[in-house]
């Protein structure tokens, strides 16, 4: 099943640069959220609207040398499922009907 | 209830109610230069009172009772009302202070800027700021350093300094007697004697100061020093915080703003007065990279 993934609102989150980590404050549960690399950078590439993984992977490889092959999209696929149980990115079941 | 005492320890106004005379006559004399807080409603009620009708008379205990309560917390001897008091007074302002972000923290100041000492209890920070109080520094603290939100500066809530076991000795050998409070055996901590702050703490409790250093002492330990990464700083200090997540999004600015500007030390010390010239020194060095 292909899924679209996109960032929670940044109008829900507030985020403040600590070092070599990211601290995310999510205005609607109320947590606090820290993060190290690879999870801001990949926070960063996902927008409001939904993406498909490829084109998020594209665009990653366009700022960071992550690769395109099946390792490289699985390792993306996992960090999106863990932004998206942190309640920071969300998906859904894609819809590709217009491009068809 | 019998016997009440209202009492203003910085930005709180407490209202200390008991079934005993004798906490509130420790207290009365222990706040002695402190205002009595009747000049506004009261933050905070406090009630020392018996777990049941028996225990007032009859080998006496006091339970704490008050706006915020610990479903389980035991009785105290009646002679440990005092303790009983200042654990009162703390539990209010732990669970229900919302104005400030609140870290379990000592603080003293100097040249305007606040040095903050946080650290478990046991690592020293209260003796540290009793010590440094009496030394040159202003106690503005030895329990929760009061992080306003919006200006960053840390207000003073100079309560007494609960000294333990050995820094009893360590401060009764400096200070006079009249100083101190009645000496609490057998506690759950130990032996306690409570010391009453500086007339300076106490006349400038109003008077906030920015803080310019962090430590994170440990007592006990040969003496190294190790900055402190903003992350786990961060990571540390949200475990301090008694209302971090109560805070919300006011915890979290007032936090990573002060993680921000102020340097962080982790400091092992074995040494009382080494300890103390090594403060000035690490003192100096951050006020001089603040600049």
């Amino acid at each position: 099943m292909m899924l679209d993934y996109r960032a929670r609102a940044t109008t829900e989150l507030r985020t403040h640069p600590l070092d070599e980590f990211t601290l995310i404050y999510d205005r609607a549960s109320g947590q606090t959220h820290l993060l190290g690399a690879p999870m801001p950078e990949l926070l960063d590439c996902l927008g409001a609207d939904w993406e498909s993984l490829p084109i998020i992977l594209a665009r990653l490889n366009s700022r960071f040398e992550v690769g395109g092959n099946d390792d490289a999209a699985q390792a993306v696929r996992a960090h999106l499922a863990e932004l998206i149980m942190l309640g920071l990115a969300e998906c859904r079941t894609a819809d590709h009907s217009d491009a068809a | 209830m019998q016997h009440e005492l209202r009492l203003h320890v910085g930005p709180v106004r407490f209202r200390i109610g008991s079934q005993w005379a004798q906490p509130l006559d420790h207290m009365r004399r222990l706040y002695a230069d402190f205002p009595n807080g009747d000049d506004g409603p009261p933050d905070f009620t406090v009630r020392l009172e018996a777990p049941r009708l028996m225990r007032r008379f009859i080998r006496p205990q006091v339970a704490i009772a008050g706006d915020f309560m610990l479903p389980d917390a035991l009785p105290l001897p009646l002679a440990h009302g005092l303790l009983a008091a200042e654990m009162a007074m703390n539990l209010q302002v732990a669970l229900g202070w919302r104005r400030h972000l609140l870290l379990h923290a000592s603080v003293v100041e100097r040249d305007g800027r606040a040095l903050i000492m946080t650290g478990l209890s046991g690592s020293g920070k209260s003796t540290l700021s009793a010590m440094l109080g009496e030394n040159g520094w202003r106690f503005m603290g030895d329990e929760f350093a009061l992080i306003d939100p919006d200006s960053g500066m840390a207000v003073p809530f100079p309560r007494l300094v609960s000294l333990k076991n050995a820094a009893i000795d360590a401060m009764q050998a400096r200070l006079p007697e009249h100083r101190f409070g009645p000496v609490l055996a057998d506690t759950p901590k130990g032996m306690i004697r409570h010391l009453m702050p500086p007339q300076d703490a106490v006349k400038r409790m109003g008077e906030g100061a920015l803080p310019a250093l962090m430590l994170f002492p440990r007592y006990g330990f040969d003496p190294e020093l190790r900055a402190v990464g903003k992350p786990e700083a961060f990571v540390r200090l949200t475990q301090a915080s008694t209302n971090y997540v109560s805070m919300g999004e006011a915890g979290f600015a007032a936090l990573s703003g002060l993680i921000d500007r102020v340097p962080v030390l982790a400091m092992d010390f074995n040494d009382g007065d080494a300890v103390m010239a090594q403060i000035d020194t690490l003192w100096r060095d951050a006020l001089a990279a603040g600049r």
